[in-house]
């Protein structure tokens, strides 16, 4: 069944507003009013029901502010509780800014999405023109014709009365477009295609991404430096901005070394046997764990010429290089530790400064595995290897 | 008939005294000649030589913040003392331009204020752009800039580890995202009937295919206006609590922090009143520009200028107040370290930059009282140009007047701005003056279809008669 719609043009707001008074009283049916610009006043002679659109609103902003409310709660309370500044999980009064602002912007889309939708508006969406002039300072009234009874003449009449320019009667078949609106069937063909094209492309990159799969052995591509690199100099690097040319630089003269006191002694026999005076090892021999680490000490470092058991047989004194006196017998029983100590800090005779090998821990600890073998009478603490 | 002519006779009364909003007799199809012929026509030499000039200072911007991002924020002049300054001053200001627009397009409508209809879709743009502009400058603060998707709460490998919602700076991502998306959907809602209006004149080729397809398929039925309406009012009911929000949450950044100068109550309320004063002098500042560069002396007249300086006014004497707030605060905490703050504002190594800040934006804007100089063209852009000025040394006052200074005084230091910085925030003006150019030329810098609403051309009250 065809449907048929009376067009009448006008050139006033006035005398539009005044044919839907007529068109209205004569108990018409209206089917939609044209206009460039939203006339004041219209809907009310219109007897058009406000728009159900302020619901869109209230309920999307209501949604938007409970979810924000949840979201914070849970992602701060829940599933990663974050303490900041001992404030509690669910800091509430911190959250209403972004309650708010969610409400807004859930609020807004929301009621347009919904303005799009009930209008029918989208983007491409292709509209013919009713009348010429409708977007640019025309009116337009569509009056439809319900029944057998619609005399076209007499409302052509009554339309013409209130200065409309123009009355034609307008046949819309039942499979055609509503009227404004269009089917351009070259445009949708070529829609369609660009569809395809786009479908295509999508497989094509999903495909990909199972074909490339990603190879845990390797770095991932860098494409942005992000720290990756350090601009620093290595420490053995050369390095231009110091006048030695190096990146590690020596420390300034008179620096102590962290967690040691400095040796107020010269390197001589006298000052040895002031140093014995005056030293006292400050590790216990009942100390088991400074006895181990004597043994250690002891055989990493004294065993190539003292021997295993101290007595000057090492490796290197069988090889011909002057052997050291034995620890365990003669002059060395009856050193004190300070003196001890000195020695081996220092050096004596054919023996080389040990302090740059050996922290005075370490020293002390092997002194004492010294006077563990000088008295084999004790029990040797465990662990200790021959 | 009679009723009507006494109607009609009583509406002529009450607007004896007023001009015309636009100027010239214009008939409906005269708004859309007028309006649409910037974007039909070739654009001007004025307007290709302002295009050059702002499109070579926005390449200089460009420059420098490459420059800068791939060196390092070490180029700018930030120390340990003052951590924020150029950028974070660049930032408010900006945002805070955006607010007029929102105020003209949002609050004055509610307010049913017809003369905002020839400025509202220009001013909006100015509020989109002018958020761009204020968006960039964390971005490039952060300085990894294409780490900036860090501040979104997503799902990711970290734990899930979420940002920190209870941060001022985490507030402000989502005051300002969404006030850029409101604007923009807003501005563009407001569009879409004059889109479809352009479209329907352009001549085939991309250009229409564009307009056509931007303009949804709006035929100008009314039961698509009459829902439109509500969506609009809606929508400026949306925004306008959403304005105030949102140079709120940028005044929490500060007012959050127990630095003496920023720790007040008072900057909330401040801060809204300041963004929409300078934002009313920015906007006056591009419709004088407009008004001249696209020929639109008709559209825009003291019917426009007029109420725009009478708000500069008010909102400027707000401000002004609010200085003087500043100091009774100070004064009456009995705070030493406040009182210094106060003190070290005016007479302290910054003290030049308060007094141009007062001179700017408190005495300037008092020549509005008098009706001369609101209607003297040339005096009114000097005195919009100056609070412009003004409002932006309000914000590096407040912010590196603040911080140079603090608690312990073996940190105090002075901060000075590097070429760099200055090079960004002129390129902020060339990004800004760029895109307002652009949309002149592109886009219906007058909302025709509500300007045709108010013209009262064939309305019931109106004098013209038809032709029988």
């Amino acid at each position: 069944m065809s449907k048929r719609t009376l067009v009448a043009v006008f050139e006033r707001e006035a005398d539009l507003v005044r044919a839907v008074v007529a068109v209205r009283k004569a108990g018409l049916r209206i089917g939609d009013v044209y206009a460039p610009y939203a006339v004041h006043g219209l809907d009310r002679a219109l007897g058009w029901r406000p728009s159900r659109l302020s619901w869109a609103c209230a309920f999307s902003g209501l949604a938007g502010a409970i979810f924000m409310l949840w979201f914070q709660w849970w992602t701060s309370a829940v599933s990663w509780p974050l303490n900041v500044g001992g404030k509690p999980w669910n800091s509430l009064p911190a959250f209403v800014p972004i309650i708010f602002e969610g409400m807004v912007l859930a609020a807004g889309l929301g009621t347009v999405f919904a303005l799009l939708v009930v209008a029918r508006l989208r983007p491409g969406k292709i509209t013919t023109p009713i009348a010429p002039g409708l977007m640019d300072d025309r009116f337009a009234l569509l009056v439809e014709e319900t029944d057998a009874a619609f005399d076209a003449v007499a409302v052509s009449e009554l339309l013409r009365g209130c200065h409309a320019v123009e009355v034609s009667e307008r046949v819309l078949e039942d499979d055609s477009p509503p009227l404004g609106e269009a089917r351009d069937a070259a445009r949708t063909r070529w829609r369609r295609r660009l569809n395809y094209v786009l479908l295509l492309v999508l497989a094509v990159v999903v495909a990909m991404n199972f074909l490339a799969l990603p190879n845990p052995s390797q770095p991932n591509r860098e494409f942005l430096p992000d720290m990756a690199h350090s601009p620093a100099y290595t420490s053995e690097s050369a390095n231009p901005n110091f006048p030695d040319g190096e990146t590690l630089q020596r420390p300034v003269l008179g620096t102590l070394v962290q967690g040691q006191m400095p040796l107020h002694y010269a390197a001589t026999d006298d000052e040895a046997l002031r140093a014995g005076r005056e030293l006292h090892n400050p590790l216990s021999a009942k100390d088991v764990h400074a006895g181990e680490r004597g043994a250690l000490v002891f055989q990493t470092f004294c065993t190539p010429c003292h021997g295993g058991g101290g007595q000057g047989d090492g490796l290197v004194a069988l090889r011909g290089y002057p052997a050291p006196p034995s620890l365990v017998t003669g002059n060395t029983t009856k050193m004190p530790d300070g003196q001890l100590f000195h020695i081996i800090t220092y050096g004596r005779v054919n023996m080389p400064s040990q302090s740059g090998l050996l922290s005075p821990h370490d020293r002390w600890a092997a002194i004492l595995h010294i006077r563990s073998l000088q008295t084999p009478a004790a029990p040797k603490p465990t662990g200790a290897k021959p | 008939m009679k009723p009507a002519k006494e109607e009609r006779s009583m509406a002529e009364a009450s607007l004896v005294h007023l001009p015309p909003l636009v100027v010239g007799d214009k008939s409906l199809a005269d708004v859309t000649r007028d309006i649409c012929a910037p974007m039909e026509r070739r654009p001007t030499g004025l307007w290709w030589s302002a295009f050059v000039l702002s499109s070579a200072v926005l390449a200089l911007g460009v420059a420098a913040v490459t420059y800068e991002i791939a060196t390092g924020i070490g180029t700018w002049g930030l120390n340990r003392t003052v951590g924020w300054a150029f950028d974070i001053t660049n930032f408010v200001f900006w945002i805070g331009i955006g607010h007029a627009g929102t105020l003209i397009s949002a609050i004055l409508y509610l307010f049913r204020q017809k003369w905002r209809t020839s400025v509202n879709r220009s001013a909006e743009a100015m509020t989109i752009f002018a958020v761009m502009c204020a968006g960039l400058f964390p971005l490039i603060h952060m300085g990894r800039p294409w780490m900036a998707y860090w501040v979104i709460p997503y799902p990711n490998y970290r734990g899930p580890l979420w940002i920190n919602f209870r941060s001022a700076l985490m507030w402000d991502v989502f005051a300002i995202s969404t006030y850029f998306i409101i604007s923009l959907v807003f501005w563009y809602v407001g569009l879409i009937p004059d889109l479809a209006t352009a479209s329907a004149r352009a001549r085939p080729g991309w250009r229409r295919r564009l307009l056509e397809f931007f303009s949804l398929g709006w035929n100008g039925s009314y039961r698509t206006w009459h829902r439109y309406e509500l969506v609009y009012l809606l929508l400026a009911g949306l925004a306008t609590p959403l304005v105030v929000s949102v140079h709120t949450v940028v005044s929490f950044d500060f007012a959050t922090a127990v630095l003496p100068g920023w720790h007040t109550t008072l900057l909330p309320p401040y801060f809204v009143a300041g963004a929409i004063f300078s934002g009313m002098a920015m906007v006056l500042t591009l419709m004088l520009i407009a008004r001249k560069v696209m020929g639109l002396e008709d559209y825009i007249t003291h019917r426009h200028i007029d109420p725009m300086c009478k708000l500069t006014l008010l909102t400027g004497s707000i401000v002004g107040l609010s200085y003087i707030i500043e100091f009774f605060t100070a004064l009456y905490s009995g705070n030493t370290y406040e009182q210094f703050a106060a003190v070290n504002r005016l007479w302290g190594p910054y003290g030049w930059c308060y007094w141009v800040m007062i001179g700017c934006n408190v005495v300037a804007p008092q020549l509005f009282w008098f009706r001369w100089v609101r209607r003297t063209l040339p005096v009114v852009f000097i005195v919009v140009i100056l609070v412009n000025v003004g409002m932006w040394f309000e914000r590096f006052v407040i912010i590196v007047v603040s911080l140079h200074r603090d608690f312990l005084p073996s940190s105090w230091t002075m901060y000075f701005p590097t070429s760099v910085e200055i090079a960004t925030l002129a390129g902020s003006f060339g990004l800004f003056f760029t895109s307002f150019l652009l949309f002149c030329r592109f886009l219906p810098v007058i909302a025709m279809g509500e300007v045709k609403g108010v013209l009262g051309h064939g309305q019931a009250n109106s004098t013209d008669e038809p032709t029988p």
